[in-house]
């Protein structure tokens, strides 16, 4: 019981929170310099066809009506129109959303099963040969930019030794899969295509792998400062004394316990992948959410950019949402307030 | 000599501190990295070998040779020349934002922290609200809507960065002010501005201190991101995000031109993550006298 209320009072929260997201949004989309209703009447527009523009977007209107309009569409579902392409932005990022989806995931999968299995190694061989590598490769994956790290796989892996592919989800010559989940390589299993999910995997690779590597040193020294930290516990020392075996001593209690700050921190890892996701779309051509709103962006439409910021806040909130429910279910020594 | 008498201790304490650094490798690796690029961005008109915008038609995309010791771009320039030059942007970058973010979130955190009531309260909601957003894509946003420009990535990345230390500030000072000193202090009389300028704020600035080291590097990593993307500094500026962007349609002929750039940027990171770290084991006072 205590738990659905604190779930209630955080999903409250979390919705005040969106609220004052949607009004930062609302504002760095009013600072923009220039008329939008100019950008948008183009060129050879006469006064009146601006005066009349300004009027059917509402930009006539005193400012809080604007935002409270833009409140009430956002909750209709209607994130407003790309003033270039005219297509929905709601359609647009549907559309764009599982590639971005399919990256983030598996690279989180693979940034928190690397990171926690070199920590465990590190911690178990404190000080040791195994333990200074590892620290010294995740201090060096945490001091290097994400951007270069991608060129620099680009450049060996697919230039140099010519594996693997440049960009893209998908070869040129292969038809996506049925769109189920949209995930491509979900969906290529699903209906039992097996070429298009060797190669959407084996284009997963390289982009994943990078945006991995931004991350995974993070969750590896906190894996083993936890991990050591927990070894001294009275708990540990107790078990120990009345004679349990070690693999029990190891698994129920040091790496039950240890593991729980890395709940945590999957949900600040979560974020930083998220703005790791927009350069590794970039870098690998992926047509995910991110390269959208760098392509909105870089043609001055706002629109897109201002959809895409929202519902970027709003995974990272519900995420976050999700990893403290976990932790409240995993150590029941937290106390919920 | 009066002087020294009175910051005797103070002294002291630095000069332990300076100990503390040297007796670690690797805090001393990363102050020297530090220490280097301050240096080179302070001597760059002397010591790079060319003008960094030089055009040079007749030696484009040269690998490194004894001449362009670290290659030349599609115009010719010589790359080593822009990365020294960038560094003094680099260094510019990361101070002016962890500067401008450090400076307005610790202040804010401290009015929370010690007041609290209403006015914490609307601060720290704020801060939550800002902190909703991962960091590159508020900071997208912002630069987008302000004109792509470096001046206005780097506002951009100050708008979004403190909260961070608001956060901070705020999580110190509220353990600060229920120090016995602080309670003696307000019985014999101190005035607040006193009280929290010359008691709270100088013992809670540690943590500031050892976050704004690391964030110096990650600083000048999303700034050079921003560029990367289009969004901060526009060409010919020779920052190291946007020379790394300018690479990125020659990389099957040019190995050279992404790697050194982002090398520079590697390194500086490494740096100020190293002493960064080394800088908490030593201001900790818990650790600290743990050697002696």
């Amino acid at each position: 019981m205590k738990l659905v209320y604190y779930i209630l009072r955080r999903c409250f929260f979390l919705f005040f929170i969106m609220i004052g997201v949607t009004l930062v949004v609302f504002v760095v989309s009013r600072i923009v310099p220039g008329d939008p209703a100019l950008l948008m009447a183009g060129e050879g527009a006469t006064a009146e066809d601006i005066k009349n523009l300004r009027h059917q977007w509402g930009m006539d209107r005193p400012i809080h009506i604007q935002y409270l309009t833009y409140l009430k569409n956002l909750l209709h579902g209607n994130l407003g129109k790309s003033i270039f392409t005219a297509r929905p932005v709601l359609y647009d990022l549907k559309q764009y959303f599982p590639a971005t989806f399919e990256l983030t995931v598996l690279s989180l999968f693979l940034a928190t099963f690397f990171g926690i299995v070199s920590g465990i190694v590190s911690a178990n061989h404190k000080d040791k040969t195994v333990d200074h590598a590892n620290r010294m490769f995740s201090l060096l994956g945490l001091s290097m930019p994400i951007f270069w790290l991608g060129l620099l796989l680009l450049l060996v892996i697919h230039y140099h030794f010519g594996l693997l592919f440049a960009g893209g989800r998908l070869s040129a010559n292969l038809l996506p899969p049925k769109a189920i989940t949209g995930l491509y390589t979900v969906d290529s299993l699903i209906t039992g295509n097996w070429i298009v999910f060797k190669d959407s995997l084996l284009h997963l690779i390289l982009p994943s792998i990078c945006l991995a590597m931004s991350v995974v040193g993070r969750i590896s020294r906190m894996t083993r400062s936890s991990i050591l930290n927990v070894i001294h516990e009275n708990y540990v020392r107790t078990a120990k004394s009345k004679g349990l075996p070690d693999r029990i001593i190891n698994k129920r209690y040091i790496l039950r316990n240890a593991l729980l700050p890395i709940i945590t921190l999957i949900g600040v890892v979560f974020g930083r992948l998220l703005s790791g996701a927009v350069i590794t779309e970039i870098i690998f051509s992926w047509p995910g959410l991110g390269r959208y709103a760098v392509e909105a962006t870089m043609s001055h439409d706002f629109v897109p950019l201002m959809g895409f910021s929202v519902l970027i806040a709003f995974l990272y909130g519900i995420v976050n949402l999700i990893v403290d429910i976990l932790y409240t279910v995993f150590d029941p020594r937290v106390e919920l307030d | 000599m009066n002087l020294l008498k009175k910051y005797e201790p103070q002294i002291r304490e630095l000069k332990f501190t300076f100990y503390l650094i040297r007796r670690s490798p690797l805090t001393l690796l990363g102050l020297s990295i530090i220490i280097a690029l301050i240096l080179v961005a302070v001597l760059a008109s002397f010591i790079s070998p060319y003008d960094p915008n030089s055009i040079d038609s007749v030696h484009r995309l040269k690998p490194p040779s004894f001449r362009h010791l670290f290659g030349t771009d599609t115009l010719g320039r010589d790359l080593l020349s822009r990365i020294i030059h960038g560094a003094r942007i680099s260094l510019v970058v990361g101070l002016v934002i962890v500067g401008l973010a450090a400076a307005v979130g610790s202040i804010l955190g401290l009015i929370a922290g010690y007041f609290g009531g209403k006015m914490g309260e609307v601060i720290m909601r704020i801060t939550d609200i800002f902190l909703a957003f991962p960091y590159l894509i508020l900071a997208m946003a912002v630069t987008a809507a302000l004109g792509p420009t470096l001046m206005n990535a780097m506002l951009a990345m100050a708008i979004v960065w403190w909260p961070m230390y608001a956060r901070l500030m705020y999580s110190e000072v509220i353990v600060i002010k229920k120090m016995l000193y602080i309670e003696a202090a307000k019985s014999i009389g101190v005035r607040k501005g006193r009280l929290l300028f010359k008691h709270i704020l100088p013992n809670s600035l540690t943590a500031v201190l050892v976050q704004g080291t690391l964030d110096f590097g990650a600083a000048i990593m999303y700034s050079a991101a921003l560029s990367f993307i289009g969004l901060g500094a526009q060409p010919p500026t020779p920052e190291w995000g946007a020379i790394i962007s300018d690479s990125r349609h020659y990389l099957m002929f040019a190995w050279w031109y992404p790697t050194f750039p982002g090398l520079a940027i590697f390194i500086t990171i490494l740096g100020t993550n190293l002493l960064g770290d080394g800088l908490r084991d030593v201001l900790d006072p818990r650790l600290r006298r743990l050697v002696e």
